[in-house]
């Protein structure tokens, strides 16, 4: 079954039956590429395409669609791999995003050759109304070699080479705009009062912003590596969040952010018995 | 002026013999197999293969970062004191997309009032330009724009790959006289290198921006942009900076620093107003300050010299030369 005519097909019953007011998806881009599109129309959805050069994580954009003033957000449906779907999860358990509102058209994934997808054991999304496309075969987790090395590393070593990433940040701040978690609406590298970092595009500045950015993220990062991917400095910015990924799982029994729409982050949880 | 025929090596011994007497920063690749424009020690570490480097010659200009004052108070009085001048530099292997947009970037920070720190860094920087023999990257658009890939515009020396070597020309007086150490012989008659063929796209005329200011357009344009620095960053013309202080107490350095209208803050007025506060209305000012506010203000000049970078760097795909071509359809189509 070709995907594109499949995803075409449910993108227009939804719109044209009224059941969503947008269909945020992937179109064909310039130059080869594919890019987001959020379709509005019957019409628009015959732009829909769906195959492996589908990098981009689309939870980001049910961010436009946050319940206002109490009434309920509109009702959107969007294509998501299982990165992209754990994002969904987190967001929905951040009260970001009300779930019974988006329709999730869920796409079994083998890796669409990002970084992220090196070490990704999952195939199917963790949530989804409708699933398009046969699961591939299951496979055990693969092991993330460059964590490995950079975990290898004697301190010294290792702070040599963060270093030396961070000296090449221009904050631009792609990382965190592409990042579904980082919904902010003043990001504390950029807040003028109180004022937490100057506005130096420099090494103490850049590294204190990609820090800050790495801890707001422990037990929440759902590893779909958009951050690294769009980094135009060739950062490898899904290193840093995939050493506390792992930090989390080794604290918190495997614990991996959105795979279940239940499950709070850890530290968004507190028991008593942990005053002991 | 005059032209000498270099083999590579005496190229890269001339480089490294204006390594002793200027900061050179040459197109460097690293690792991961992207190339950076850096400083560098020895000709040796150029990379002269590239076509584009992710960033532009603007950073050595017109710093990312600049403190612009330094203010100390003292018992008696408070002293203010601007930093002094960088050691003069050479910019090696610049293409000549970079050295056009020093043109609008000139008629910026040149103009009324003259900005202290562009200028005497600009004064102090010779361009050495490498021709593109051939088109190099398939987002490069610079005739769109009235460049060429060949064009000597603001370079002090233009290098033209030719077989086994390259062909220095001297443009300038200064030029010349970088070139004269230089090895190899001289080329009489002079080398008219063959420019290679890029069909320029559309670049609509101010009246299509005009008619199209109001148009939803922009609006579906922004619904996939991520609202990220990128494309103004390592852009050869994007020039917005913000001034703060950093310091407090007794020391203080007031701090100028890259800034892009592409983010969210940017234009959020003292009262909290925000008159773009959409990441469409963002994005549009972005291609009408290159194309209509910038041309409408200094004689025409565009201010976007066709690098391609943007198209190329941006996540999301949004293409530059297909917002030309849609602007120009899309005001056609209008009554």
């Amino acid at each position: 079954m070709n995907l594109t005519t499949e995803i075409r097909r449910i993108a227009q019953e939804l719109l044209e039956s009224g059941k969503v007011t947008r269909v945020i998806g992937y179109e064909e881009g310039q130059r080869g590429a594919v890019r987001p599109l959020v379709a509005a129309t019957p019409e628009e959805c015959g732009r829909l395409v769906l195959d492996e050069r589908c990098v981009h994580n689309l939870a980001l954009y049910l961010l436009d669609f946050k319940p206002q003033d109490n009434s309920p957000p509109p009702a959107v449906a969007v294509v998501l791999k299982p990165c992209d779907a754990r994002a969904l999860n987190v967001l929905s358990l951040e009260h970001q995003v009300e779930r019974s509102q988006v329709y999730v058209i869920g796409v079994p994934c083998d890796g669409v050759g990002k970084e992220a997808c090196v070490a990704c054991p999952d195939r199917v999304p963790p949530t989804y109304d409708v699933l398009v496309g046969e699961p591939p075969a299951e496979r055990p987790a693969p092991t993330d070699d460059r964590l490995a090395r950079l975990e290898a590393m004697a301190p010294a070593e290792r702070r040599a080479f963060w270093a030396a990433q961070f000296e090449r940040c221009i904050r631009c701040y792609a990382c965190r705009q592409v990042c579904p978690m980082c919904y902010c609406e003043v990001c504390i590298a950029e807040k003028l009062d109180p004022s937490w970092e100057s506005i130096a595009i420099a090494p103490a500045e850049n590294e204190f912003y990609h820090v800050l950015r790495a801890y707001h993220l422990i037990g929440r990062c759902i590893e779909c590596g958009e951050c690294e991917r769009v980094c135009p400095m060739g950062i490898p910015v899904l290193a840093y969040n995939r050493f506390l990924v792992a930090e989390a799982a080794r604290t918190f029994d495997g614990f991996r952010a959105g795979m279940d729409n239940e499950t709070l982050a850890p530290f968004m949880t507190f028991h008593k018995e942990e005053l002991e | 002026m005059a032209q000498r025929f270099l083999t590579k090596q005496e190229l890269l011994a001339w480089v490294d013999g204006l390594a002793r007497g200027y900061r050179v920063i040459g197109p460097v690749r690293d690792e991961g197999g992207r190339t950076f424009l850096q400083e560098i020690a020895a000709a040796a570490e150029v990379d002269l293969q590239v076509g584009r480097p992710v960033n532009s010659i603007k950073e050595f200009l017109f710093p990312a970062t600049e403190g612009i004052l330094h203010v100390r108070r003292g018992k008696k009085a408070v002293d203010l004191r601007v930093p002094d001048a960088a050691r003069p530099q050479v910019l090696f292997a610049v293409r000549p997309c970079d050295a056009a947009a020093l043109t609008s970037m000139d008629a910026l920070f040149q103009g009324e009032p003259a900005d202290l720190y562009w200028g005497r860094r600009r004064q102090d920087t010779l361009l050495v330009g490498l021709a593109c023999m051939q088109i190099p990257t398939p987002e490069c658009f610079c005739t769109t724009v009235g460049g060429s890939p060949v064009g000597t515009t603001n370079l002090d020396v233009m290098l033209y790959a030719d077989g086994a070597g390259y062909v220095a020309a001297g443009l300038t007086e200064r030029g010349a006289a970088l070139l004269e150490p230089a090895a190899g012989r001289p080329l009489d008659p002079p080398f008219v290198p063959p420019p290679p063929e890029l069909a320029p796209g559309p670049c609509p005329p101010a009246e299509a921006w005009l008619r199209l200011f109001a148009d939803r357009y922009w609006q579906r344009l922004g619904e996939r942009c991520l609202g990220c620095k990128i494309c103004t960053y390592n852009c050869p013309t994007c020039y917005c900076f913000d001034i703060r202080d950093r310091g407090a107490g007794g020391e203080v350095e007031r701090l100028r620093a890259w800034d892009a209208c592409t983010s969210k803050h940017y234009s959020v007025e003292a009262s909290g107003h925000d008159p773009r506060p959409t990441r469409g209305a963002r994005l549009r000012n972005r291609f009408y300050h290159k194309y209509y506010y910038f041309p409408w203000r200094y004689q025409g000049t565009i201010l976007c010299s066709g690098c391609g970078r943007c198209v190329a760097q941006c996540p999301v795909n949004i293409d530059l030369t297909q917002v030309l071509e849609d602007v120009a359809r899309l005001a056609g189509e209008q009554p």
